[in-house]
């Protein structure tokens, strides 16, 4: 008569224990995170070259963002491929605060947050009527829109020649010139710029925590798995989703706002859909729904590619730049290897670079748990 | 179990049909503070849909349902169970992804009023109400016992326990009314027993009204303060277990089902 479930062990079988396995877990990833923050304080300190601090400041960047594609699509399960037009937003709201309105940097970072944010939750009433692939379709009429506004709205945008962007000051030192003190440069550009896109970084990845442990992001995760059960327990499903959107344009302000202060300079040709897709790469590589899986899948995303560019250069038979009788080129191998890189991680461990990172500690945790 | 004159829940002349299938028409019937109902009838009788009507998840073509002398139909699923209405799945709706404290956490979420901005740098309000929301929920985790499974997630855990801990989810809402759609589906004779004893300890020492479908008849007119039949969307009986399961419609519903 009822649909019948093949009945489990009774109650009376004996319970897993999980209350000591947590507590190792939760050291390990203390241990993990403690030494991730010491390295990451200390690399600008281990003489590494301009070019490598520069794709780190890069990860950085987009590690920001990432974090807000986590909260849309890993904590609450919406595809949004309209992240490239809420990081303009940001950019082009800091620039004009920054620039032409003389705002220090404390005043047009927040507001590149508010404005992306209140672009989110203005866009969300249409978003959250729409699923899944249709959501993702709709979003990326908002790349097209943004678009063409920036290409019109030229006293704002530039045109398309672009424009200067926000310059962050610290003690009256544009920070794209290094950081003097009494006539001598404390820090270069790459070493200042590296500690404060952190710092953003820092502040960003505590919040997404913060969001993850409250109320906030229970009520995602419970939109995203179950949206009928989560209605029915209480959780108000289409203001979840609006908060969601906003927070996750929030972050694309800020990252999209940092992105153009360290370039300078910036056009509107460069908030592609294809940026809006390089984020969902990473967060989908890195394991979707985690902090960590974002920064990883940032930090994967922009130095792969670079790595293996360069690691191109020893090989032999590869030219660095095309030649007419069409060999392999370093470009070209870089763009295969990271491709190919990219399956084999999904195909290996679907759920992305933190649980593969983690693999290793669990594989010691169970070898002496086995010995004991 | 007192007897209480007032109405908790009254559903009223409702009607609910799928692109020409009847799957409820004109159902009337009222819970009592209090008491515990159940809504009985053979597969496809409707049980699921009216549970499905009352917490807003399907809207009915017509007909009404008041709670506490609210009309509920047009309110969508949150609001609804915001005015102290909880349910339970006949195929366990839990967050298997979650952690069993997580799942019952997401039932304080009524209780809880910091904003999202609040939430984020988690000072204050939000801090607090974390803090009061893990010791509600750890008096519901004992009450079902599966407190000692608080940090396990949810999908690692047998059918049964899933089942105890979408009802302690449902408690720990502090509804006024539990909807229980099959609450022993699947279970063996030992977890049986032991939900039909949760069920009445939840009803006498928390006082809250319970409307439970079920196919087992023996738990049904163990723990029924009052019993209604459905079949083919039709109410065919309605009374005291004893009256119910004398009734000649009944009998007929269920061998007429059988043979
Ligand atoms: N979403 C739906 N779309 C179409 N028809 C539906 C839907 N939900 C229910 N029905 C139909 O409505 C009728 C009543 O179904 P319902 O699930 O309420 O029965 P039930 O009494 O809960 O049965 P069971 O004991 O099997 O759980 C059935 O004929 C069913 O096919
Ligand atoms: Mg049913």
């Amino acid at each position: 008569m009822t649909t019948t479930v093949s009945a489990p062990p009774t109650g009376s079988a004996p319970q897993p224990e999980v209350a000591p396995a947590r507590r190792r877990r939760v050291r390990a990833g203390t241990i993990g995170l403690v030494a991730w923050l010491l390295g990451m304080v200390l690399v600008p300190w281990l003489g590494i070259s301009d070019l490598w601090m520069g794709v780190g400041i890069f990860a950085i960047i987009a590690a920001v963002g990432a974090l807000g594609i986590q909260v849309i699509m890993g904590f609450t399960g919406q595809i949004s491929l309209g992240h490239s037009a809420f990081m303009a937003i940001g950019a082009y709201s800091s620039a004009w605060l920054g620039v032409e309105q003389e705002q220090p940097f404390w005043v047009w970072l927040p507001a590149a947050a508010l404005v992306a944010g209140l672009a989110g939750a203005l866009f969300a009433p249409i978003a959250v009527r729409i699923r899944g692939l249709y959501l993702a379709v709709g979003t990326i009429a908002l790349v097209f829109i943004g678009a063409y506004v920036w290409e019109t709205w030229t006293t704002v945008s530039g045109g398309a020649g672009g424009r200067l962007a926000a310059p962050v000051e610290i003690n009256g030192q544009d920070l794209l010139d290094g950081y003097w003190s009494g006539g001598t440069q404390v820090m270069t550009l790459f070493q200042a710029w590296w500690y404060f896109a952190f710092a953003v970084l820092l502040v960003v990845m505590v919040l997404t925590w913060n969001i993850r442990r409250s109320r906030l992001g229970r009520s995602m995760l419970a939109v995203r798995d179950r949206d009928l059960a989560a209605g029915v327990v209480g959780i108000p499903v289409t203001q979840t989703k609006t908060v969601a959107f906003a927070i996750s344009s929030a972050f694309a302000g800020v990252s999209g706002a940092l992105l153009t202060a360290y370039m300078g300079y910036f056009t509107p040709g460069q908030w592609s859909l294809m940026l809006s897709i390089d984020f969902i790469a990473m967060v989908v590589i890195g394991g979707l729904g985690t902090i960590t899986g974002a920064v990883l899948g940032a930090f994967f995303f922009r130095a792969v590619p670079e790595v293996v560019n360069w690691l191109s250069a020893y090989l032999p038979g590869i030219s660095q730049d095309a030649k007419v009788d069409g060999g392999v080129t370093a470009p070209l191998l870089s763009q295969f290897v990271y491709g190919l890189l990219i399956v084999v991680i999904l195909i290996f461990e679907p759920r992305g670079l933190n649980q593969l990172c983690r693999k290793p500690f669990r594989w010691i945790q169970q070898r002496r748990e086995g010995a004991r | 179990m007192a007897e209480h004159a007032t109405d908790l829940l009254e559903v009223d002349g409702i009607s609910l049909s799928f692109s020409g299938v009847k799957a409820l028409d004109g159902v009337t019937f009222s819970v009592r503070e209090g008491e515990v109902f159940a809504v009985i009838g053979p597969n496809g009788a409707g049980k699921s849909s009216l549970f499905n009507c009352i917490s807003g998840v399907y809207r009915p073509q017509a007909g009404s349902v008041r709670f506490g002398g609210d009309e509920l139909i047009g309110l969508k699923p949150h609001r609804v169970a915001r005015k102290g209405i909880a349910r339970t799945f006949q195929n366990v709706e839990v967050f298997p992804a979650m952690t069993v404290q997580e799942n019952l956490l997401l039932a304080r979420d009524g209780f809880m009023k910091a904003g999202p901005l609040s939430c984020m740098v988690r000072i204050g309000r939000s801090a607090r109400e974390e803090r009061e929301a893990v010791v509600a929920v750890q008096r519901y985790a004992e009450m079902l016992r599966i407190d000692h499974l608080l940090s396990a997630p949810v999908g690692s855990l047998p059918h049964g326990t899933q089942k105890r801990i979408e009802l302690a989810r449902a408690l720990a809402m502090e509804p006024r009314l539990i909807l229980l759609d099959e609450p022993v589906a699947g279970m063996n004779h030992d977890e049986t027993s032991e939900m039909g004893e949760a069920i009445r300890t939840v009803n006498r020492e928390v006082g809250v009204a319970i409307l439970l479908v079920e196919h087992d008849m023996t738990m049904v007119m163990g723990i029924s303060d009052r019993v209604c039949a459905l079949d083919f969307g039709q109410r065919i009986a309605l009374g005291t277990p004893a009256e119910v399961a004398r009734d000649a419609l009944v009998v007929n519903a269920y061998l007429g089902g059988a043979l």
